[in-house]
C-alpha cells in the first residue's frame, strides 16, 4: 500500500486554552482525556513512521498544546533525522512560543508554524479562546516565528461570532508576515459540539466572507482549509475553492493521538488501533464505514460528486444535516 | 477486369471511415454510460444507508438515554418526575456516579441534557414495572428528534432480532454497563470497546455488507470499462486497415487520456487543512506589509492599539531577501 502524504500527530491532549470551537475529540461531551506517551515512547513511535519516509510530505505536530512538551525539540530533531524529506509543521496557539523557543524549534527542524488568529480585535479572540491576553501572545508568536526564519501559516476559524472580523484578522496576519492564510469554516466536533448551532456561521455570513476572501487574495496567499460545499453559498465557488474531504485518498491526514492511537483524521474519534502495536499501513487498511458516503440530502445534488458532501466527521458528530441550508 | 467493376476485397473509403467513427462514438457512449451508472449506484448506496455515528456521539447519546431511563424509573417509584438524578441517588447509587460525571461538565451542559430529558415524552415500552413477557407497545415513528437521537438507541426502537428496544436492553448494553460500573467514560484508547455494543455491531455488519456490494459494483464497472476498451482496440486491429487502425487506436488513447485528466481534475482539490507542504515563503516587502496594516486601520478592521504593536514587530522583521 502507498502511504499517506500527510500525518497529524497530536502529541499531547493538555492545553491551557478553552476554545469554544475546539474540535479535539477528547473535548467532546462524554469523551475522556487520553493518556500521554512518555518521551521514550514518542521516540519509538517516530521509528514506526520510517516506512513512510519516501512519500510523507508533511507531518503536523499538534495537540492540545504541543509546546507544553519539554522534549518537543528532541522529538523534532528525531523526526527530522529519520524523515528528512518531510516538512514538519507545528500547530500551536502561540501562547508559549517565545522568541528563544521559536529559534530552538527552527534549529531542531520545524519548517512551518501554524497559529490561530480569530480576530484582529483582542476582545473577540480572547473571549473565543477563554484566556485574557492570548491575542497579544499570538501576535508576538507570529513575529517570533518570522524572526526565527520559519514559515508561518495563520488559521482563522470562522464562527458566527467572529466571521465578520475575517478581513481584519487576515490583514493583520499578512502585515505581520504570514506566509499563508487559511479560512476554516467551523465544523461541529469536540467541545464545539455542545453549542454547534450557535457557532455555525449562517449562509449569508459565509457569502459575505467569501466575497471578502476574493478581495484578500489580491494581497497574499489565502486558501480555504475546510470543505465549504457549494450549497452553503449563493454563488458558485471558484475552481480551487471547491474542496472535498480527502479521507480515503493519499491526501488524507491520518491522525495519531496523544496515546499513539491512530484515527482516520483529526476530526474523527474512531480509533483504528495503536500505532505502537501495529504498523500504520495495516491500520489504514481497516474499513471506515460511512466516511466516504454521501449524506441523503446530497444524493440529488449536481455538485455531490465533486464536493463529496462536506466534512463527513462533522456531519456524523452533529448527528444531522449541517449543510444544504439554503435549500 | 474493367476499372468500373468493384474489387472483391472492397474497403471503400466511406465505409472504412465510418467504422472507426462509429466505434469511437459507441465506446464513448459506453464509457459515459458506465460512469453515469457508477454515479447512480454510488448515490443509491449513499441514499439507502443511514449515517454512521462515532463512538463519542454514541456514548453521549447512551448517557442521555441512561439519564432518561434513570429519571423515569425514579418517577415510576416516587410518582413524580425528579428534576435531577441526584434526587434518586439513594435508590440508585450506580446511576448517581454517572450523574457525578455529568455534573463535572462545563456549565450549561447538564442543563442542556436535563432539559432534553424532561421534555422527552414517557413511553409505555420503557416502563420498568411492566411484567416480563407483556406485549410491547408499537414502535415510535422512525424519526430523529430535536437532539438527533439515533432511533436504534431510543427505547421503543426495533432491535436486530425484531423485538423492540426497552430500558432493560439499554441497561444491559455493554457501553451502559461500563458507564454504570466504572462511573466514568472509557478513554479514547478503549474506544474500540464501544464498538462492541451489540447494536453498533449490527449496524457495522449492515455497513460492511453495503461496502462489499459497492466495491463489487465498482469492480464490475471497472471490468466492463476495461472490456470495452480492449474490445475497441481488438476490433480496430482486426477489422480495419492500417490507416484506420491507427485512427481507432489514437482515438481510444485520446479518450483514455481525457478520461484520466477529467478524473484527476475532479479529485485534485481536497481540503488542505494540514497539507501544508506546498506554500512558499512570503516575498512581501516591509513597506507593503505596513500598507496592508494601515489599510486595515483605515477601514476600521484593525484597532489602533493592535496596529501600534504590530508596527513595532513589522519594523523589527527582516526584509524577505535578508532572511
Amino acid at each position: 500500500m502507498t502511504g499517506p502524504r500527510s500525518l497529524v500527530w497530536e502529541v499531547t491532549a493538555r492545553c491551557p486554552l478553552r476554545c469554544s470551537h475546539c474540535y479535539n475529540v477528547w473535548t467532546a461531551p462524554g469523551a475522556g482525556m487520553p493518556s500521554e506517551l512518555s518521551p521514550r515512547a514518542r521516540l519509538q513511535l517516530v521509528e514506526r513512521l520510517l516506512p513512510l519516509r519516501r512519500g510523507l510530505r508533511a507531518l503536523t505536530l499538534g495537540g492540545g498544546e504541543p509546546l507544553l512538551l519539554d522534549d518537543l525539540e528532541q522529538l523534532v530533531v528525531r523526526i527530522h533525522k529519520l524523515l528528512p524529506r518531510t516538512r514538519i509543521s507545528l500547530s500551536t496557539s502561540g501562547l508559549l512560543l517565545s522568541a528563544s523557543r521559536a529559534l530552538a524549534l527552527a534549529r531542531a527542524g520545524v519548517d512551518v508554524v501554524q497559529l490561530t488568529l480569530l480576530s484582529a480585535r483582542p476582545e473577540t479572540h480572547d473571549e473565543m479562546v477563554g484566556q485574557q491576553g492570548a491575542h497579544e501572545q499570538v501576535i508576538a508568536a507570529l513575529a517570533a516565528v518570522k524572526q526565527a526564519g520559519m514559515l508561518a501559516a495563520v488559521f482563522f476559524v470562522a464562527t458566527r461570532r467572529n466571521i465578520g472580523e475575517w478581513p481584519g484578522a487576515a490583514r493583520l496576519a499578512l502585515a505581520l508576515g504570514a506566509d499563508a492564510l487559511m479560512f476554516n469554516r467551523f465544523q461541529p466536533g469536540g467541545r464545539g459540539l455542545t453549542r454547534w448551532r450557535e457557532l455555525t456561521p449562517t449562509p449569508e455570513q459565509l457569502d459575505g466572507a467569501m466575497t471578502r476572501t476574493d478581495e484578500l487574495r489580491a494581497l497574499g496567499p489565502v486558501q480555504l482549509g475546510t470543505a465549504l460545499p457549494p450549497c452553503e453559498l449563493s454563488q458558485r465557488p471558484g475552481k480551487t475553492d471547491l474542496l472535498r474531504c480527502p479521507i480515503g485518498t493519499r491526501n488524507a491526514y491520518p491522525t495519531i493521538g496523544p496515546d499513539g492511537a491512530l484515527r482516520p483524521c483529526n476530526h474523527w474519534p474512531t480509533v483504528l488501533g495503536s500505532l505502537l502495536e501495529q504498523p500504520l499501513a495495516r491500520l489504514l487498511r481497516r474499513p471506515e464505514p460511512g466516511l466516504r458516503r454521501l449524506p441523503p440530502e446530497c444524493v440529488s445534488c449536481r455538485w455531490a460528486r465533486r464536493c463529496g458532501g462536506g466534512c463527513p466527521a462533522a456531519r456524523a458528530l452533529a448527528g444531522q444535516a449541517i449543510y444544504a441550508r439554503r435549500r | 477486369m474493367s476499372k468500373d467493376q468493384p474489387t472483391s476485397v472492397d474497403l471503400s473509403p466511406r465505409r472504412s471511415r465510418a467504422l472507426p467513427i462509429t466505434l469511437t462514438i459507441l465506446l464513448a457512449a459506453g464509457w459515459f454510460a458506465t460512469w453515469e451508472t457508477q454515479a447512480y449506484w454510488a448515490s443509491r448506496s449513499a441514499g439507502s444507508s443511514r449515517s454512521y455515528y462515532s463512538p463519542a456521539v454514541q456514548l453521549a447519546r447512551v448517557e442521555l438515554q441512561l439519564r432518561a431511563v434513570g429519571l423515569r424509573r425514579c418517577a415510576a417509584r416516587t410518582g413524580r418526575l425528579p428534576r435531577t438524578l441526584a434526587q434518586c441517588a439513594a435508590d440508585m447509587p450506580r446511576l448517581s456516579q454517572l450523574l457525578d460525571f455529568h455534573d463535572k461538565k462545563p456549565e450549561g451542559m447538564s442543563h442542556f441534557y436535563l432539559r432534553a430529558v424532561i421534555n422527552e415524552p414517557w413511553r409505555p415500552s420503557e416502563d420498568p414495572t411492566r411484567p416480563k413477557g407483556a406485549r410491547l407497545a408499537p414502535a415510535p415513528p422512525p424519526s430523529l428528534d430535536y437532539l438527533g437521537l439515533p432511533i436504534h438507541y431510543r427505547p421503543g426502537a426495533a432491535k436486530p432480532d425484531g423485538t423492540w428496544l426497552g430500558s432493560q436492553d439499554l441497561l444491559a448494553d455493554p457501553v451502559t454497563q461500563f458507564l454504570v460500573h466504572e462511573g466514568g467514560v472509557p478513554p479514547p484508547s478503549k474506544q474500540p470497546f464501544l464498538l462492541s455494543s451489540v447494536f453498533l455491531q449490527h449496524r457495522e455488519a449492515e455497513q460492511r455488507e453495503k461496502d462489499r456490494k459497492a466495491s463489487n459494483i465498482r469492480a464490475m464497472e471497472f471490468g466492463g470499462l476495461l472490456g470495452l476498451v480492449l474490445a475497441g482496440v481488438l476490433i480496430s486491429v482486426l477489422w480495419c486497415g492500417r490507416r484506420i487502425r491507427a485512427v481507432g487506436i489514437v482515438s481510444i488513447s485520446l479518450g483514455s487520456v481525457l478520461a484520466f485528466l477529467v478524473t484527476a481534475g475532479s479529485c485534485m482539490f481536497y481540503a488542505t487543512c494540514y497539507a501544508m507542504a506546498h506554500f512558499r515563503s512570503s516575498s512581501m516587502r516591509r513597506s507593503d506589509r505596513m500598507a496592508i496594516l494601515e489599510q486595515g486601520v483605515k477601514r476600521g478592521e484593525i484597532p489602533k492599539e493592535v496596529a501600534r504593536t504590530a508596527r513595532r514587530y513589522i519594523e523589527a522583521l527582516p526584509e524577505p531577501k535578508e532572511r
